[in-house]
């Protein structure tokens, strides 16, 4: 008993020391989570009382930056929700007017003219005028790869408070697909944010969107909050157009990268969203209250390096497309048959108006024999083949090089897999001497001209052909003169092989039964017309 | 003391100096490039070239280090790239999750060690004397991430007694940040405590042969009484000094189990920055927790002369 109390006195002793050191540090602290609630704002319009107000999303990448113009796949679940372009996309990639009213094109299909709507404010309640919408867009072309390669030169110009004009040197038929996209997210921010802006990027973050932001506390989580005096189109809710009504009034975009501690946050009830591992799977599949979705994801492609040693030579990029096995590299990715489909356009069937079988006899040729022949007719003397991968972002690009690996070494091809953190990887990529083969995840294009491998600047696709027959595709007009010109690139593509394109991928998120009205395109989630019922 | 204590100080400054040039090097000479992290796959190289230089980063390395090492000496670590805000501030931000934690699971590792160790040494090869040898074992083995998602399945998913992640300031109240840290401090807690509950045993062992505990028992002092009074003092300066260490090596090295639970503390805050090449923010973080490192070493040391008068300073 003596013993006993001994013992008691000396744990007894360290909780008391425990409590102090409670008490005594509290003031160092700083205090984010009060913070973000001290400066949000007031519910003005009581939600239903059978919906909850506050929805907790987790993210699993950290957000490097909420500028929508400085476009990355992690900002955009966040920056869909604050800002809008003229234009978004439809569940089919269609683009429907979003902050635009409509748009003229001229006969010779260089001049467009957007008419905006009138009384769209921003969340600083200044209303969208013309002077804005140029300046974002000006600012949107200087900053984005793909916006350059579509616009060149031209400068969007303001005809009136509520007209915006730009004048092509010659006919583009992708603007308004590109002005929709959301990876090179268009977005209309107030004129003075532009103005004030640096290298680094806008220094507020103010759009239009039916949330506006709170508080962003960097590497923790990004809250937004119901913007009341939302203005919402008429046309019916699809993608990520149409109408919008905000039933939440608070959104936390929590960021937690670890894949295990997501899982089991939503199994705890912290989320009522999650992205789904096949691991994971069964721990979901038939969980009362709990359904599974499959979303088309991204399609994955292997990119050659045009100026490396060997790959320079067209007779390996072709070994290479002969020999690859694209169920093989698909399954070892995704690890399930009903997570991949094979497609042999680089664009999806579900975008039918640039969809293109023309040269899928190159496609998924497992053929070894004929890979052998090329190399061997190539000279190929055991040279090395650097493959460039990460084993972040899921493992999926790690898990494809390893499957392409071994389908190289098994035509007598040495390779070498350099794995890298993600920024080494793209500083690496940028460099014609660092790498002959990169095989990486690509968001869903939505027009041929929005292939980032089709760049001179993204695997060095320097070729006069694919430069003219690109030219020629965003020049036509007519639906008959744009098919002749997809089917005509897409034929060059698969001859001249810039990348190898590989298939489609699917990725598998669940949600609580409560969470309703949540919809999906390219994987992103809309969450306008999100409900949740408590 | 005073003198002693200014000695210590003064010759961290080569040591801190030395650190400085060798992450300078390092973290300059790993590829990546903040800027293209920021601005992601579709940027142009204009773009990113523009930002480059914004930053900083078209400087050689000798002028980019001189201009860092002057501002440092200035007490300014500079700016986050990414964070928008002074090196200090993130560091002050992310300070306070970081010591709750490393404080929490060092109590926890005293608290389950120290008991442990004494009994084990007092009761050598008995049961207590196994049961330490299988903790440790255990402790040492098991990697704290590992332990993490058990504790985290059993106290969080199944029976929903605690948070599965994230973290609450104190300000929310002391329960509410307990709970919250209670986790993660038992998965590196228990790590610590193996380690420890080694060293009490062996340093008590090596106290209770000397000839001054037999001679108090032949006196007829009670076995406890020695055992606390005389022996566990004796014993404790190793005890101490691994304490200190480990509580060093916690704040340090907390990364994983901060990345897990996901909490912002300094070693979350290390590997993001490491992930996007925030390059201030790593040599702030580092030259930091050397920092901090020396002066736990130092109170350690301040505190064995308390304990024991006989280690004299000099």
């Amino acid at each position: 008993m003596n013993k006993l109390y001994r013992h008691s006195i000396l744990v007894l002793l360290l909780v008391s020391l425990l409590a102090v050191y409670g008490c005594s540090s509290g003031n160092g602290n700083n205090n984010a989570a009060s913070g973000a609630d001290a400066s949000a704002p007031g519910t003005a319009e009581p939600a239903p009382e059978n919906l909850a107000s506050e929805l907790r999303f987790p993210l699993a990448q950290q957000v490097p930056t909420l500028d929508p113009h400085l476009s990355l796949n992690t900002n955009v679940y966040v920056t869909l929700n604050i800002f809008e372009g003229l234009f978004a996309f439809d569940a089919n990639f269609n683009p429907v007017p979003m902050l635009a009213e409509s748009y003229d094109l001229s006969e010779d299909g260089k001049t467009y003219t957007f008419h905006l709507r009138q009384g769209v404010k921003f969340h600083n309640g200044k209303e969208m005028k013309a002077e804005d919408v140029a300046a974002s867009l000006n600012r949107w072309k200087s900053l984005t790869g793909r916006a350059q390669a579509s616009l060149g030169e031209s400068e969007f110009t303001i005809k009136d408070d509520y007209t915006v004009g730009l004048a092509l040197s010659e006919p583009r038929n992708d603007i308004i697909s590109q002005l929709s996209h959301v990876l090179n997210n268009a977005a209309i921010l107030p004129k003075e944010v532009v103005d004030a802006a640096g290298p680094d990027g806008v220094k507020e973050y103010i759009g239009t969107g039916p949330f506006k932001l709170v508080e962003w506390k960097q590497d923790q989580y990004v809250h937004v909050a119901k913007f009341d005096d939302y203005q919402s189109v008429d046309t019916p809710a699809s993608g990520l157009s149409g109408k919008k009504e905000a039933y939440l009034q608070d959104i936390y975009f929590d960021i937690v990268t670890d894949s295990a501690t997501r899982f089991s946050s939503f199994l705890a009830g912290t989320y009522d969203y999650v992205d789904v591992t096949l691991d994971n799977l069964p721990q979901v599949e038939g969980l009362e209250g709990v359904k599974v979705n499959k979303n088309l994801g991204s399609d994955i492609n292997l990119v050659f390096n045009k100026k490396s040693p060997l790959f320079s030579n067209i007779k390996y990029r072709e070994a290479v497309a002969a020999v690859l096995d694209a169920d093989e590299i698909l399954l070892g990715t995704v690890n399930s048959p009903d997570l991949y489909r094979l497609n042999p356009s680089y664009m999806y069937p579900e975008n039918t108006t640039w969809y293109s079988e023309a040269g899928k006899e190159n496609y998924n040729q497992k053929n070894p024999d004929k890979a052998k022949q090329l190399l061997q007719e190539a000279g190929y003397s055991g040279q090395e083949v650097s493959l460039l991968t990460t084993k972040e972002l899921g493992g999926s690009f790690y898990n494809a090089t390893i499957v392409l690996q071994k389908e190289l070494e098994a035509i007598g091809v040495k390779t070498k897999l350099d794995i890298n953190d993600f920024a080494t990887l793209l500083k690496k990529r940028a460099d014609p001497n660092a790498w002959d083969i990169y095989v990486g995840l690509f968001t869903m294009p939505s027009t041929p001209s929005q292939l980032l491998y089709l760049n001179p600047t993204y695997g060095f696709a320097e070729d006069a052909k694919l430069a003219e027959l690109t030219k020629q595709l965003t020049a036509a007009s007519t639906t008959e003169e744009i098919k002749a010109a997809n089917d005509a690139l897409q034929q060059y593509e698969w001859e001249y092989l810039a990348a190898v394109k590989i298939g489609d991928t699917y990725s598998q998120s669940a949600t609580r039964d409560k969470l309703s009205g949540l919809t999906t395109l390219a994987g992103y989630p809309n969450l306008a017309n999100t409900k949740l019922s408590q | 003391m005073a003198f002693y204590i200014t000695r210590r100080l003064l010759a961290m400054i080569p040591v801190l100096f030395v650190l400085s040039v060798i992450v300078f090097l390092i973290i300059y000479l790993i590829p990546g490039d903040p800027a293209a992290v920021m601005l992601g796959d579709g940027a142009s190289p204009e773009t990113i070239e523009a930002l480059r230089e914004q930053m900083g980063l078209n400087l050689p390395l000798l002028p980019q280090y001189l201009r860092w090492i002057g501002h440092t000496l200035q007490g300014e670590l500079g700016d986050s790239f990414f964070m928008r805000q002074p090196v200090r501030t993130a560091l002050a931000e992310h300070l306070g999750p970081t010591f709750s934690l490393a404080l929490l699971a060092e109590l926890i590792a005293i608290v389950i060690a120290v008991p442990l160790g004494v009994r084990a040494a007092s009761r050598r090869g008995e049961l207590a004397d196994k049961a330490l040898t299988g903790f440790s074992l255990f402790g040492i083995t098991v990697p704290g991430f590992v332990l993490s998602m058990f504790t985290v399945l059993l106290f969080s998913v199944q029976l929903k007694w605690l948070p599965v992640s994230g973290y609450k300031p104190l300000s929310d109240g002391l329960i509410t940040h307990l709970k919250y840290l209670i986790l993660p401090a038992l998965s590196l807690g228990i790590v610590q405590a193996a380690l420890l509950a080694r060293v009490t045993r062996s340093s008590m062992l090596e106290v209770l042969n000397e000839g001054f505990v037999k001679t108090a028992l032949a006196k007829g002092v009670s076995e406890q009484g020695i055992v606390y009074r005389h022996v566990l003092r004796n014993a404790l300066l190793p005890i101490l000094t691994v304490i200190g260490g480990s509580f060093g090596a916690l704040l340090a090295g907390a990364a994983v189990i901060e990345s897990i639970f996901n909490i912002p503390g300094m070693g979350q805050l290390l590997v993001n920055s490491v992930q996007r090449r925030d390059y201030a923010v790593i040599q702030g973080v580092i030259l930091f927790v050397a920092f901090a490192y020396v002066m736990v070493n130092l109170v350690v040391d301040l505190l064995c002369t308390i304990v024991d008068p006989r280690v004299r300073l000099k």
